[in-house]
Parts: C-alpha cells; structure tokens; sequence
C-alpha cells in the first residue's frame, strides 16, 4: 500500500486498524523481504531495468 | 552520529522517518550509509507501482448478463408458493376450506329434526304396554289350558315367577292410564293385576280347586277377552305413532 498506492503511513494505518508505530514496522519488513528475494536476482542481472515479474504490463 | 538502521533509511526512502534533517546530514556526511541507502532506493525505484487497469466500457453489464444466464432460476408466484416445503403448502387452503364450511354452516337453514329420529315416549309405553298385555296373556292362556286331568296339585312355581314380574309392571301401567285418563285400560289393567296377584301369592304347588277359583275369575271376567281387545287397541296406537307424528295419544 505504501509503495504500490502511495498511501502515506497515517493512512494504512487508518485503514488497516493499526498504530503507526506497527505500521512502519510492517513497511519495513516488507522491504526487507523484497531485498531478500530480490537482491540476488539484481546481482545476477544487474543491467536489468526492473526487476523481473514487476513490470506494468497491464 | 551513529550509523543509520535499515528502518530509517526505508522510511527515509518513503519520507516517513522521524528526524529528517539529521538523515540527511547524516548521509551526506557517511559514505557507508549513503551507499546503503542508494542501493534501497535503486532497488525500490525498479519496482513501479502497478497500475490498475481500467475496466472496459459497459463491464459491470456484460458481466451481470453472462453471470444471469448461470444462476439457478428463482421461483415467484405461484410455483414459489407451492415449491416451498410442501407439507405447508397446502396449509392456507385447508383453513379456508375450515373457515368456509364453518360460514356456511352457521348460514345454511336448519332442517327441523324429523319425527322418525326424535325418541318418542309415549310410542315407547305403547309398545311396552303391548308386550305387558301380550305376556299377560300368553299367561293367562297356560292357565286355562293347564292340565288338571290327574287330580294333583299341579307345580305353578314358574307361572308364579311371572306372575310377580307382571304384576309390578302391571302397577306402573294402571297408574299411568288412569294419569292419562283412560279409564278402560285402567280398569282391565286392575283386573289383571288382581289375578296376577292371586297366582302370585298363592302357593306353589296349587291344587285343582285353586285353580279352579283363578279359572272361574278370569272367564267371568272375561279378562282374556277384554285383554286381546285392549292388545289390538294398543297395536294400533303403535302403528299409528308410527305413521303420523308425535300426537297426545292415550295409553
């Protein structure tokens, strides 16, 4: 919600009924678990624009 | 300065950390961090936000039809009615059918009860005095007819048994025929009941001169005469009730 919408952190935790302490706490395991999964790939290709499977291709 | 944590630099990257000032002049001043921090932002810079697609013209209604013609049809009216458990479907009707036989019968003219159905009691002391009078006779004829040939004492312990039991009916009869004010059965009814009386209080086993005695009283008084008389008067009344409706008929 933070990256993919926008939403500030007031407003995920407005929506998702949380403090706000808990909702940064989320964003950041949330990215924390896109580099885990995602650093690796970016060192195997690193001339890669985006990342793999994130591209808008809707 | 210590050393930014991973938290602050992501939310730094969203620029929602706490003290943003101090991050940056932290940045600015420590190489390690601002490495860090450069290879989070190049990471989540590669990652676009997905944009949600605009529904194509008239969506919703294409979808709605293509799903109508899959849903199980929903009943109405009438067939929804009677497809709903059917053991009360009926119930409604069988309470008009109630409510409409109750109506109909408080509105529909009574018939008066015919005369064949009421109980009619003088019919039923007509036909008991009949049956009285015939067993009376029939009596009274055994009587006459006993054989007396022999000379003995003859054994009238069952004629006496009879006797008895016509003679409390007897009683009863008499009494009614004279309420009702008919003086000629009441009074072969008293003769009659004087003869029942003598048998029935007399001994058992009768000598032919008490016999004698009881014969000559029941043909000087022509009592069996007069009894088959009043008989076929009351079969008569009897036939008549039958016939015509309740009247004040006497006994």
């Amino acid at each position: 919600m933070r990256h993919m919408e926008g939403q500030s952190i007031e407003e995920i935790s407005s929506a998702l009924n949380l403090k706000v302490s808990a909702t940064k706490n989320s964003v950041f395991r949330a990215v924390q678990k896109l580099r885990r999964h995602l650093e690796p790939l970016r060192a195997w290709a690193p001339s890669a624009p985006h990342i793999a499977g994130t591209e808008s291709s809707q | 300065m210590n050393h930014l944590s991973d938290e602050q630099i992501i939310l730094h990257h969203y620029g929602e950390a706490e003290g943003e000032a101090e991050i940056r002049t932290h940045l600015e001043q420590c190489q390690a961090c601002r490495a860090e921090f450069e290879r989070v932002e190049s990471l989540l810079g590669q990652i676009e936000p997905t944009e949600v697609p605009e529904p194509p013209a008239f969506f919703e209604e294409k979808t709605w039809l293509n799903l109508r013609d899959r849903l199980p049809q929903k009943r109405s009216g009438f067939r929804q009615w009677f497809g709903w458990p059917k053991k009360w479907a009926l119930a409604p009707i069988a309470v008009l059918l109630l409510v409409a036989a109750f109506t109909l019968g408080r509105i529909w003219p009574r018939r008066e009860p015919t005369v064949a159905l009421a109980p009619n009691p003088q019919r039923v002391v007509l036909v008991a005095v009949g049956d009285h009078l015939e067993r009376s006779q029939m009596l009274l004829v055994e009587i006459m007819n006993a054989d007396t040939g022999s000379g003995q004492a003859l054994d009238f312990s069952g004629e006496q048994q009879q006797a008895r039991d016509l003679l409390d009916a007897n009683h009863l009869y008499r009494l009614s025929a004279q309420h009702v004010g008919d003086p000629q059965v009441a009074r072969v009814l008293d003769d009659l009941g004087r003869v029942l009386a003598e048998i029935a209080n007399g001994p058992s086993q009768l000598p032919p001169g008490d016999l004698k005695e009881i014969r000559t009283r029941i043909q000087s008084q022509e009592l069996l005469f007069k009894i088959k008389v009043i008989g076929s008067q009351v079969d008569s009344k009897v036939r008549h009730q039958e016939q015509a409706p309740a009247g004040d008929s006497k006994i």
